[in-house]
């Protein structure tokens, strides 16, 4: 995990944890921590989480590299990622520097998910975009097990309001910058509202100028902290619908299934990844190309036509109720 | 300013040190610091320390934490330039218990072991910027066997808003984690010497189902079945009404329950042993029992105990030498 960020994975494995105990299983988390210079250290982490002792415990439930290096014969793996930088994020804007030493850990990696995924006694992955790049690049057959949301039931649907909530941690990869750039562009009384830790110093203070720079201070407002489940769930029940426009995310991301069970439709991109798995095009949601004024344009839409924005909404609600992705299911899985 | 907590969690045994990595860092995150906590698994099978100390030495936090806190061993192999480090206990199994029935023998394996240790440790220890320690026998282990300096800190404590008026035909209680060193089978060999109504509570969090088996197999083979109980938890404050007397006798703990400050601060008598090792820094003849490790000596002194006079200025903290609470320690930390 990485220090100082608190994610949707980190939430989800702390509900895992607290699920099992409701369940009468003992379990306990660790955290085994990812440094940022990662370039130097990767092989001596690899190599101490393989030397880690868990004898002790009937079962280890593993969900990212490099904790799922760990030894262990009843190991099952619930992968959210690998280490996406050296996969399919490798030649973009978002994968290691092209250097001798970006291919060594390249190569390092690969080796080690060869040999430690399969070790697993059963691989399991959080959305077929994850299943589906295990197979494309280690030849790994996986089964998917979507995520269940933590209090699902607390989510509702107040009233169709005048703003777009993009409710999710703030960096480049999320791309709410996207969305910002997207408000210069509208012409309804739509607004944005952002909200989610951003350890992205640089990239926040760009949005900022961009805010500051277009005028649009009245349209745009960014929560710059991390919010409360309470104050979320508030937010998203008077909003006009979500937004999650991640580039190429692993899994539909939280932020669909709150809004699904908030009865809002989503706003995602072409390019966001697993949220295709969830939403449907003119149904619950819709899918934009990665541009602001595509962007601008279905945000219009949707405030122009409030009525069909709730009937949107309530789709996917009854979607993913139908789902039925529930703790039970899952745990009765994970210890198979 | 961003602070990186780390403790190890083993399984079946007591708390103390996750305890007090969780208090930590909600201390730093309560003043608005930015402070983060990974647990890290171990084992206690000393067989398998070399591997650990390797595990622990090589893993990586990165650069972006300014200060590491590690609590307990082998936590503080993590490197880091500004590393500090709280330590309860420090390898029993190879020192204070070495060669006896809570340790390791004294085999040719184990003796190498223990070598690679010692070196390695106190290569560690001498490498930290700062050094505590929860009791002044550790501090003294510490300094004599690898020459590092170290303070004793000492946790903080609810105070009880009074004292509980102690009457005779309360029960006796022991809080164990069913660690070897607790010596839960003298308890009850020495309960077994008591005659009368007397009860005792054996408070057993988080035990392991076979110990709780175990125990409950000598409990009924002594006979004792009306008279002991077992309870799946922690001492809580209302079990303290039904207390009279505790019991602590672990082998050359350096380490101590907090039940013992508990039972002190409520003006209740603690019977202990003379090899108790560090709960001998708590008693005093006027709160206190400390008896030969035997079973009937042990029963004399529970028996001692019942008869000492309501304590007139319950225990209120600290030791006989000098330790410094907490929070004082955290704050200096991070000026």
């Amino acid at each position: 995990m990485t220090p100082y960020v608190q994610g949707g994975a980190e939430i989800l494995v702390d509900d895992l944890r607290i699920q099992l105990k409701e369940n009468g299983h003992m379990a306990h988390l660790y955290r085994i921590p990812f440094p940022d210079n990662y370039e130097a250290a990767l092989m001596n982490t690899i190599a101490a989480t393989r030397m880690l002792r868990l004898d002790g415990y009937d079962r280890v439930i593993a969900f990212k590299f490099p904790a799922y290096c760990v030894e262990h014969p009843n190991k099952v793996m619930w992968m959210f990622h690998q280490f996406r930088q050296v996969y399919e994020l490798d030649g973009t804007e978002y994968g290691l520097p092209q250097s001798g030493v970006a291919k060594r850990i390249k190569e390092v990696v690969h080796a080690v998910d060869n040999a430690d995924i399969p070790k697993s006694r059963h691989v399991y992955t959080n959305a077929q975009e994850v299943s589906n790049r295990l197979m494309k690049y280690n030849s790994i057959p996986s089964e998917v097990l979507p995520p269940p949301l933590k209090n699902a039931e607390h989510y509702y649907c107040d009233s169709t309001g005048d703003y777009i909530f993009y409710p999710s941690r703030i960096n480049s990869l999320k791309r709410q910058h996207l969305m910002v750039q997207a408000m210069k562009h509208t012409k309804s009384g739509v607004k944005l509202v952002i909200a989610g830790q951003c350890p992205e110093a640089g990239y926040m203070r760009e949005m900022r100028a961009f805010v500051a720079e277009n005028g649009i201070e009245d349209k745009v407002t960014i929560m710059d902290e991390w919010i409360s489940d309470e104050r979320k769930v508030e937010l998203l029940s008077k909003s006009l619908a979500a937004a999650y426009i991640p580039y190429k995310e692993d899994s539909c991301g939280f932020v669909t299934m709150e809004a699904q069970y908030a009865s809002k439709p989503v706003i995602t991109c072409i390019d966001s990844g697993g949220t295709v798995e969830f939403v449907r095009q003119g149904v619950d949601g819709c899918f934009v190309a990665p541009d602001p004024k595509d962007l601008a344009a279905a945000i219009d839409r949707l405030y122009e036509d409030k009525q069909m924005a709730q009937r949107m909404g309530e789709l996917g609600r009854q979607s993913i109720e139908e789902k039925n992705i529930t703790w039970e299911n899952t745990i009765r899985r994970l210890l198979a | 300013m961003k602070i990186m907590v780390c403790a190890v969690r083993p399984d079946f045994s007591p708390p103390r040190e996750w305890e007090l990595a969780e208090y930590i860092t909600a201390y730093y995150q309560k003043i608005g610091l930015e402070a983060d906590l990974f647990a890290l698994p171990a084992n206690n099978d000393i067989l398998d320390m070399p591997e650990q100390v390797a595990a622990f030495r090589m893993m990586e936090i990165g650069s972006t934490a300014d200060i590491f806190i590690a609590v307990g061993c082998p936590a503080f192999f993590i490197q880091h330039p500004n590393k500090h480090v709280f330590l309860f206990q420090l390898l029993p199994e190879l020192f204070e218990y070495w060669n006896t029935p809570y340790g390791v023998p004294a085999t040719y394996q184990y003796t190498k072991i223990k070598d690679m240790v010692n070196v390695a440790v106190g290569r560690q220890l001498h490498s930290v910027k700062s050094l505590f320690c929860g009791s002044n026998l550790l501090k003294e282990d510490i300094r004599k066997r690898f020459g590092a300096k170290a303070e004793v800190f000492r946790r903080e404590q609810e105070k009880p808003e009074e004292s509980i008026k102690r009457e005779k035909n309360r029960a006796i209680a022991m809080q164990t984690w069913f660690m070897p060193e607790d010596r839960i089978e003298l308890a009850v060999d020495a309960f077994a010497h008591i005659t009368g109504r007397l009860e005792m509570t054996l408070f057993v969090p988080d035990a392991h189902p076979l110990d709780c088996r175990a125990t409950q197999t000598r409990i009924e083979k002594a006979g004792l079945c009306e008279r002991v109980r077992m309870e799946s938890r922690t001492i809580a404050e209302g079990d303290w009404q039904t207390i009279s007397t505790l019991l602590s006798i672990p082998y050359e703990t350096r380490s101590v329950d907090r039940s013992v400050k508990d039972a002190l601060q409520r003006g209740m008598p603690v019977v202990t042993t003379q090899d108790s090792g560090a709960v001998l820094e708590y008693v005093r003849a006027q709160n206190s029992v400390a008896v030969k490790p035997e079973a009937c000596e042990i029963a004399d002194g529970i028996l001692h105990a019942a008869q000492l006079k309501e304590l007139k200025k319950p225990w209120r903290g600290g030791t006989l030498e000098k330790e410094r609470a907490i929070n004082s320690v955290l704050e200096g930390l991070v000026k």
